[in-house]
Formats: C-alpha cells, structure tokens, sequence
C-alpha cells in the first residue's frame, strides 16, 4: 500500500509543471555551477603548485648573504586549495592565501580575495553547496506542503482512509514518494560531483570527506521532509501548510545565521586591532631584542651568556654572540605572537561555539558548518594551515640563526655562508592536511546535533500522524 | 473611497498577522540599528585612539625638540630617539601619521565592504602598502555570513512582508466565494486591485520610515540630512517595485498558493539566484588576479633589486657625490644604511608600482562585469544604492586606498629630503609635516 502511495506521488510530481520547472532549473544550477567551480579550482591549485615551486627556487637561488639578512629576506608560505573547495569554497574568499616567513615576527596571511572584488561578491555565491544547503529544503518544502493537505481539500483523504489504510501508513507512502522524487534528482547530481572529484587531484582524502557530506545531506533532508510531511498532516489547508514550511526555511537559513552570528559577536566581542597591537607591542618590550643590544632584557641575556661561559667580554665566546641573542630574541618574540595570536583564535572559535550552539533552532546553520568542515575550507583548516607556517618560520629562523653563531664571528656582518648549497639545505615547507579521524573528531559534535534534528523530526511526524486533524 | 480605508484597515487590524509582522519587523529594525550603531561607535572610538595616539607622540617630541633647540636639554646620544633627527620622527617606533576615513552620516544604515576593508591606516615611510595591511579583525566567519544590518532587513526580509500582505488580494476574494459578490458591483476588479495595492504600499512604507525613524532617534542616529531624505526615497522605490509585481502577478488570477509560490520564486530569483550567477559567471569569465602569482613576481623584484645592488649604488653615489662609499658592511654608519636602503627602495618601489598597477587593473575588470549585471535585480540596485549613501562601498574604499598611497609618497619625500639633506628638524617645521586630506565624498 505504501508503496503504491509513493509510486502514485513519483508519477504526479513528474507530471507536476511547477515542480518540472523547479527540479529542471535546479539540477542545471547545480551541475553548471559544479563544472564553474571545479574549471576554477583546477585553475587556482596549478596556480598555487607553480607559485609553490618559484618561492622555493627564489629562496635557494638568491644573493648570498648572511644568513640573518636571509630571514629578513624572508620567504612566503601558500595556502593550498582544497579539492572540496569544488562543493563548498567557504571561507576561501575571506582568508588571505599567503604567508610573508619573515624574522621577528607572525605575520597573518594576506591578499582576501574578496578585496579584489566588489559589493556584489558579498551576496551568495552559486557554489554546489549554496544549492545543496539552501535551495534544495525550498524544493523539499515544494513537494511536500500540499501533500496531505491537498486530499483533506479534495475530500479524498476520507475515500483513502476508507480503503483500510491508517493515516500514518499514508504519511509513510507520502514519505516515501518524496523520497523517491528526491533520490532520483539528487544520484545523478551526487554522482557528477564524484566524477568531478575523481578527474582532481588529492582525490583519495577528498572522497572520505564527500560521502561524509553527501551522508550528512542526506540526514538534512530527512529533518526537512518529515517536517514538511508533519506540517502537512497537521495543517488545515494547503496555505497555513506552505506559509508554516516557508517561514521555518526563512527562519533557519535567512535570519538565524545572521542574528546568531552578530549575537555572537556580542557575546564573545573581537578585541579591536589597535588593542590588540598595543598588547602585542609591550608583551614584545618585556623580552629580549636581537636587534637591540641596549635594551634591558637584552644586557640581562649577555650578562647570563658571558657567565655561564666565564668570559667578561661578548668578543671571547666560543661563538658569535649575535647569532645567539637574534635567536633568544626570535623565541621570545614567538612566543609573544602564539599568544596573542591563540586569543584572538580563541574568541573567534567562542564565536564560533555560540553559533553552533543556536543550530538547535536551525539544521541549516549546522549543515552550513558542517559542509564547510569537510571541504576544509573552514576557519579551523585555516588556522592549521597558518600553524603550520608558522612552525616552519620558527624552524627556518633557527636554521639560519644557528649557522650566523656556530660558523662566524663576533661583529662580522659581512660573514655569508661557504657552502655555496646553504640555502638549497634549509628546511623545506611541508604542509600536513587535515586527517580524515581529526574532520571526523572536529565535527562529531555538529553530526549528534544534526542527528538530534532527525530524531526531533520524527518524533513530530509521530505526533502529528497519530490521528487526522480536519 | 473613506469606506474603502476603513475596511481594509479592521481587516488588516483583525488578522494577527499584521500585528505579529509588525511586531517582528520592529525588533529587527531595532536589532539591525543597533549593531550598525555598535559599528559605527567602534569606528570613531578607533579614530578617537589613533588620533590621540599620533598626537600624544609628536607632542612629545615636540617638547623634546623645544628643551634642546633652548639648550635646556642635550640631544639623546642614540640617533633613533634624537627628535632632531627626521628619520625618528618619519619612519619609526611610533612615528608616522593616520589616514583615517571617517564614518559617513548614515554610515549605520549597511555593512558593506567595512568589515573587509579597514577605516583607518598608519603611514611612515616606506610603508607603502599602509592601506592595505591594515587588517581588521572581523572573524572571517562572520564575515561570510553576513552582517544583520538595515540594507539585510530592507532588502531581504522587507519584500517578503511585501508579499505576505499582497499576494491574495484577489485569489482570497475568489476563494472564500466573495469575487462574485465583488464583480456584481458597478466597479472595476482592476482598479480595486490597484486600490488595495497603493493602500498596502502606503500602510507599509508608512510603518517602515515610523520604525526607522523611531530607531533612528533611540541610537541617536542623524535624521536631518539628505542622506536620510535619499535613504527614503532609494526604500520607497524598492518597495514599490514589489508591490508592482504583487500587483501585476494578482492580475493573473491563480491561486495564493499559486501567487504565493510565484512572488517567492520571483524573490528567490532577483535577491539569490541573480547575484549568485553573477558573481559564478564574473568569477569564471573575470577570474580575479591570482595573488599567489602576484607574490612570487614580487619576490622576482626583490630579487632583481639584490642582483643590481652594486648597479643601483654605483649610480646612487655618482648622483650624490656629496657622499662617500664606505668599503665594507662593519665600516658603515646608521646614515650610509639608510641611505642606501632609500636607494634600493626607490627603484623596487618604481617595479612593483608597476606590477600592482597591472594587478589592480585585472580585478577591476572584473568590479565592472558584475557592476553591469547590477540592473537585473532590484535586490542588487538597492544593496549598492545603500552601501552608496552610508559610504561602505568597495569604490569608497579604493580610492580611501589611493588617497594613503598619495599621502605616503607624500610623508616619505617629506623626510627622505630632510635626511638625504642632513638638515635637522626644527620645532617650527612640526607645523609643515603633510597632513592627511580626507577624501572627498
């Protein structure tokens, strides 16, 4: 009998106009944005491969010099592009891409996209992802308002419920209709996006994330049609129905995200650059400067160095001094920077905590987070990413500070390195992707809410299915 | 015609739709107004600091300068804290100017680009990117997401109330059996329809300025300007296109449900899938500058510049034969690193000036495809004439951006030639430092 429902609901939707239409404009919209994305993300990651091979061969090849100028020099790290950035390109256009590595100092990543653009670029975007999250619940919401309603206004919800079925049973078939309907619109979209995704590269760790999306979709559909069913079981007519489903899709895609957002920052304030720069400026004072040899910290430093080695005079120990203190300098200074840096982290991720906590009134914010966490194109990548560089920077300005104390003297700026291959020698930027078991661990939290949503809905549909409203 | 009024108002007044929208719309107007009043405060308290920071610092050296110009005073022994030295008091440890650009009157009314773009930067010599280092620290989440600001509530959530309060105007008088009733009448359907249109338009438009201007007057934003008279008009006009297009789908003569589903499509269409294929099609056909190549071309400068060192300097000092080459690095004084470094940056500066100005090209391109688009959504217009009024828009930005860099060559001539000329600085030349000039709006 269900069955029978569902295939009765299949057929009528296909005969459905407005439902052709919809589905029609909806399946080139997404596939047409999914080759846009994925021609633009071939293009960006040859882009990023290039740049990665010139900064190195710019690196190893310049003037000699002394090693410390080298740091000053400096030396850039590129954030890489993420396959999935194909599905959902997140925060992509609002991170910088590049590192400057430099001596002395953190510096953020530069160059937002979004600066290259205009007003418009701030509206949505048509990303897979923008359909797959946001479009495709109006879909659902299409299908399924009149459902039910439309045989209480035809007076052939009586005839049905006549013919020995019970009213959940009915709810069942409808259910499984929709389901029909969405299943058929929706694997061959999926299965584009795979191929897409097989012809790219990094293509074994992108397809763990993918099918975690496409599972967690899936999920967000399901919250979406046992409400539109629920709602349609319960509604009096078609239009209470509709206007119901309506406002809880504005309500959780349109108006929750911004007022939880903006509620969060309130909760959580953004400390202001100019505070933030002030704190940094004077955590840096209290340490030693490599550059200042007059500086308190700094003559405390020389007097422990020329103790521990029992000479009176800098010019006496077994290696250059200078080289020493820049790098007492570089540690303190790193130190400084992590810290502040890990605050300002850690307001963002509070932030970011508030946020995820109101997705118990919206499954789209969820799904938003959670599609921008599996094509790792969300804050907490970047922040790993720009973890990484800094780890290199820190390892690259000991590299290089070493060489200035162990094989120069005292006071000798002109001292460049005799190994002609000393730059080719200094360490390399290798960056670590996220793994598949710490996605899974960073987003679990948001997978048992958006499961949450599903029992929630179920239960509603339970409710609202037990007996007919008229 | 006072008869008509007065039914449609009990009608309306008797749904609780109307009270509960109005009632969502006030706090959400109240909400939107007060963070962008939060923004704005932010803003001046930002320009409050940096101002006082800049004069708290040649104050300062001022004084300084004024006690060893009267011999009450000696000049400090280390060149980098001498105020009578031009490179202390041009180039660092707190020295250089703020360009700041200050929030328009209505600058509450829309975000725009002002959590991407920052309000104020520091100038000093060499600092010749000062207006695009600046990072603000808006959480890029955020960021993406969106403020919920007026332009949002006016743009977005507006015409669906629009349409929650017009799409049955008809179709509910032929549902509930009273169309016929209606069309026995000596009166012409479409001229009632237009009737009950203008009358919602003005009911809801008129709602909309009390509201604002009630919020307006809580957050203590400025009412009485052009600026606000435009802002009006700029809405009255949004409105009415939504109101047209109820109007013009009613004459149809479906269903609501029908009417419903084709005003929230028509929505759907001009406020997302417009600008969201815009900007798909710019960024494919208009692809914005690649900046990791832009980095490694600048790095190809930097190298170019090591490579020509001797070059550059051999040139440098036959220009100046007022100075002597020092042999070796240990030989040199703080006044030949600076020198030559002045050197060096002047000719990298010329290169990348270059190589920027090819770069920003590109990405304008791009500004000006999606710009064209703008007409095909009222949605579009109305965000943009917004950002316009409240002065957050990415050209407000760019050519606040164009303004530093005058300011900066301005700033570093300024010094540079004091040095190069080994003057020293006077009490009386603090009076002739460049001065930032604010853009013109």
């Amino acid at each position: 009998m269900i069955l029978h429902i569902a295939k009765k609901e299949f057929r009528e939707a296909l005969r459905d106009n407005k439902f052709r239409i919809s589905a029609g404009l909806l399946t080139i919209l997404v596939v047409f944005a999914m080759l846009v994305s994925w021609n633009y993300y071939q293009k960006v990651n040859q882009e990023y491969q290039q740049a990665n091979q010139t900064i190195r061969s710019q690196w190893e090849t310049q003037t000699p010099k002394n090693p410390h100028s080298a740091a000053h020099f400096g030396t850039f790290a590129f954030k890489p592009v993420q396959t999935l950035s194909l599905i959902d390109n997140g925060l992509d256009k609002y991170l910088g891409v590049s590192v400057f590595l430099e001596a002395h100092k953190q510096n953020t990543a530069a160059y937002k996209q979004i600066a290259d653009q205009n007003d418009l670029a701030r509206f949505a975007e048509l990303t897979p992802a923008f359909v797959f999250v946001y479009l495709l619940p109006l879909l659902i919401i299409l299908l399924a308002f009149n459902t039910i309603t439309a045989e209480k206004e035809n007076d052939t919800l009586r005839l049905l419920l006549s013919q020995g079925i019970s009213f959940r049973q009915l709810a069942m078939g409808k259910m499984a209709g929709i389901w029909l309907i969405l299943l058929t619109l929706l694997l061959p979209i999926f299965s584009v996006g795979l191929v897409l995704i097989l012809v790219s590269e990094n293509k074994s760790s992108a397809i763990g994330n993918y099918i975690l999306l496409i599972f967690s979709l899936l999920l967000y559909y399901t919250v979406f049609v046992n409400i539109a069913v629920a709602v349609s079981a319960w509604a009096k007519n078609s239009n209470i129905a509709l206007v119901c489903l309506l406002g809880f899709w504005i309500t959780s895609a349109l108006l929750l995200p911004k007022i939880s957002s903006n509620l969060s920052k309130t909760m959580y304030p953004t400390p202001s650059a100019i505070a933030y720069q002030k704190q940094l400026k004077e955590d840096l004072e209290k340490g030693v400067d490599g550059h200042n040899p007059f500086s308190e910290k700094s003559k405390q430093f020389e007097d422990s160095v020329l103790k521990a080695n029992k000479v009176d005079s800098v010019h006496k120990l077994p290696f250059n001094y200078d080289g020493l203190s820049m790098q007492a300098g570089e540690e303190h200074e790193t130190v400084v920077y992590a810290r502040a840096l890990k605050n300002l982290n850690n307001i963002y991720f509070s932030q970011l905590g508030f946020y995820q906590s109101t997705a118990l009134f919206s499954p789209t914010i969820l799904l938003k987070m959670l599609s921008m966490q599996f094509a790792k194109t969300d804050l907490q990548t970047h922040y790993e990413f720009t973890q990484q560089a800094e780890n290199y920077r820190i390892a690259l300005v000991r590299d290089l500070n070493y060489d200035l104390k162990d094989n120069s003297n005292y006071g000798d700026w002109d001292y460049v390195s005799k190994d002609k291959d000393f730059f080719k020698k200094n360490v390399k930027f290798d960056y670590q992707p996220i793994s598949f078991s710490q996605t899974l661990a960073n987003t679990s939290l948001a997978l048992t809410l958006l499961v949450l949503w599903v029992l929630a809905s179920v239960f509603l549909l339970q409710q609202t299915t037990k007996k007919v409203v008229w | 015609m006072l008869h008509f009024i007065q039914f449609e108002i009990k009608n309306l007044l008797r749904s609780p739709f109307f009270g509960i929208l109005s009632i969502l719309l006030l706090v959400f107007i109240l909400f939107a107004a007060y963070n962008g009043k939060k923004r704005v405060d932010n803003q001046l308290l930002a320009i409050e600091t940096v101002k006082k920071t800049e004069q708290e610092f040649y104050d300062n050296h001022k004084i300084l300068l004024d006690s060893i110009e009267k011999g009450l005073r000696k000049s400090p022994p280390q060149w980098f804290k001498n105020p009578e030295n031009p490179l202390p008091l041009g180039a660092f440890r707190g020295a250089g100017s703020y360009a700041i650009l200050p929030p328009a009157l209505l600058s509450a009314i829309s975000t725009g680009q002002s959590d991407i773009f920052p309000t104020y930067a520091k100038v000093a010599i060499g600092n010749t990117n000062a207006g695009k280092d600046n990072d603000n620290f808006e959480n890029p989440f955020s960021t993406a997401i969106g403020q919920f600001d007026l332009a949002f509530v006016l743009g977005f959530i507006f015409p669906l109330l629009i349409i929650a309060f017009s799409y049955n105007l008809l179709s509910a008088e032929r549902e509930q059996g009273t169309l016929r009733l209606l069309l026995s009448m000596p009166l012409n359907i479409n001229v009632l329809l237009a009737k009950k249109i203008v009358f919602r338009y003005l009911l809801l438009f008129g709602l909309i300025i009390f509201l604002l201007i009630i919020s307006f007057l809580l957050f203590g934003i400025s009412l009485t300007n052009f600026d606000f008279v435009s802002f009006i008009l700029v809405l009255g006009a949004y409105s009415f296109f939504w109101f047209l297009l109820a109007f013009m789908v009613n004459l149809l003569a479906k269903s609501s449900a029908t009417n419903a589903m084709i005003l929230l499509g028509s929505w759907l269409f001009f406020a997302f899938i417009i600008p969201s294929t815009v900007n798909m099609l710019a960024g494919s056909l208009y692809p914005v500058p690649s900046r990791v190549e832009f980095v490694t071309a600048q790095r190809e400068i930097d190298k170019q510049a090591e490579t020509e060192k001797e070059k550059i300097l051999v040139d440098f000092y036959a220009k100046n034969p007022q100075f002597k080459r020092p042999a070796t690095e240990g030989e040199k004084t703080w006044k030949d690193w600076w020198r030559e470094g002045f050197a060096e940056d002047n000719y990298v500066l010329q290169l990348k000036n270059k190589l920027q100005k090819q770069y920003a090209e590109q990405a304008q391109a791009q500004r000006n495809f999606a710009n064209s688009f703008q007409y095909f959504s009222p949605t579009i217009l109305f965000q943009n004439k917004l950002n316009k009024i409240a002065a957050t828009d990415t050209e407000t930005y760019l050519s606040f951006q164009n303004s530093i860099e005058v300011f900066e060559r301005k700033w570093t001539a300024y010094f540079e030639t004091k040095f190069m000329k080994d003057e020293k600085l006077t009490v009386k030349d603090f009076e002739s430092f460049p001065k930032y000039a604010s853009v013109q709006r």
